[in-house]
């Protein structure tokens, strides 16, 4: 009887190791991965703008080059009505707007066990000094099929 | 040093002391072939079978555990469902896998059937397959990563076989660009069937990095070859019946042995649980 509880104490704590290791992988192991993606992202930028600019025209100095008073031109629709006197310059000035631009940016997910299994038979996840990265974007194909 | 083996014989033939189990062995093989080639293309690539089938084939069921463990290792990561996997059906069964279930082993059986003559490689021999599985699964990855041409999964012929053949071919039917393997895998897969074709299952016996994991577990788990030293008249028909040498002064718990129960044709040599009362 001693001698079979001998030879079963090993086998079943290996099958409990085995269980333990497989439920643990299976439900907690993870690693943080560093995944590269595109985010479009609103940010203030200096943009160049073509604007018309009122200036002021002294009496008698005959007719603006650009128009305005006395050019017998008339204002833009939906411009703005010149005041008497007044005559307006296009200036092409910098302004702030807020704009939205792609960015490539870094984020780390911590992917479970079983599909860090998964990416690697597609050469999904690769090591490099700074941590594991994906090999690709989402919504991309895998790498590859076959990976070596 | 290399002894000339029996030869080869047909798939049904029954000689003296074939066992009634061992003969079902390559009907049990074909079976479990369905299991990790699934022709209903079932993808179940985030859970590691317990055999050397690659997951690259483009049927493949799961992944490769030793495919996986060598990944890991490149990714400096622990697989701990891997490292389950095999404790789990080791320690139950240990490598009854490698004879009654593995693809790979069956592919090197009917293999084996062609009638040429077949020689036995000496016993000392499998401790190649422990540098295998410490140098190219584990070391060669973790130290250079997947890229190295020595990584396990470059040189593997199942490999070769299973997954980079049947993507060149179907690439040559569809007019793809070909994406051929590398020159060291074909040459290794060239090499390895020359073998096939003289010795029985030469990558169990010297590299299979599994069969050496199984074969560590041959040395405890639940089910063993028994042997009931009463019934044994030393007449090594046991060693005759087995393909691999894995019987050594008739104990049939050896790491080269793969539980093909060939050797259970002896009467002094039976299947026997941890429950059982005698043992090898």
């Amino acid at each position: 009887m001693g001698v079979i509880v001998q030879r079963v104490l090993v086998p079943a704590a290996a099958v409990l190791a085995g269980i333990a290791a497989m439920l643990y992988g299976a439900m907690y192991h993870r690693a943080p991965v560093a995944q590269q993606e595109i985010e479009e992202r609103e940010v203030e930028e200096e943009v160049a703008k073509t604007i018309r600019v009122p200036v002021p025209v002294a009496p008698g100095a005959g007719s603006a080059p650009w128009g305005g008073v006395g050019s017998g031109q008339k204002p833009e629709p939906g411009g703005e009505t010149a005041p008497p006197g007044t005559a307006f310059v296009t200036q092409t000035v910098k302004v702030l707007e807020t704009v939205r631009r792609p960015f490539q940016v870094t984020k780390i997910q911590e992917v479970p066990e079983p599909a860090m299994i998964f990416e690697i038979t597609v050469g999904g996840i690769a090591w490099s000094p700074h941590g594991l990265r994906r090999t690709y974007a989402p919504g991309e194909p895998p790498p590859s099929l076959c990976p070596t | 040093m290399v002894a000339m083996a029996k030869p080869a014989r047909s798939f049904f033939h029954r000689r003296p002391g074939h066992p009634r189990a061992a003969r079902w062995r390559i009907w049990v093989q074909a079976a479990f072939l369905l299991v990790w080639l699934d022709p209903l293309t079932v993808r179940l690539h985030t859970v590691c079978s317990p055999v050397f089938h690659c997951y690259s084939c483009p049927l493949a069921t799961f992944a490769c555990p030793i495919g996986v463990l060598a990944n890991f290792s490149a990714l400096h990561q622990i697989p701990y469902l891997a490292v389950g996997t095999l404790l789990l059906v080791g320690s139950l069964v240990g490598s009854l896998v490698c004879g009654w279930a593995c693809p790979f082993g069956f592919l090197q059986d009917l293999l084996g059937r062609i009638p040429t003559p077949k020689f036995a490689l000496p016993g000392w021999l499998g401790y190649c397959r422990y540098a295998v599985l410490g140098g190219l699964v584990l070391w060669v990855p973790y130290v250079w990563g997947e890229g190295h041409p020595l990584f396990f999964c470059r040189v593997c012929p199942a490999g070769a076989v299973e997954g980079a053949l049947p993507h060149v071919a179907g690439q040559a039917i569809t007019g793809q660009a070909i994406d051929w393997p590398g020159a060291a895998k074909i040459a290794i897969l060239l090499v390895f069937v020359g073998m096939t074709l003289f010795t029985w299952r030469p990558w169990c016996t010297l590299f299979c990095p599994l069969g050496a994991i199984y074969g560590l577990c041959n040395r405890f788990s639940f089910f063993f070859v028994r042997l009931d030293p009463g019934a044994c008249s030393d007449c090594d028909l046991c060693r005759d019946l087995c393909h691999l040498r894995g019987i050594s002064e008739r104990r049939a718990g050896p790491t080269r042995c793969i539980r093909c129960l060939e050797c259970t044709g002896c009467r002094a040599l039976g299947i026997g649980t941890a429950f059982s009362r005698k043992r090898a």
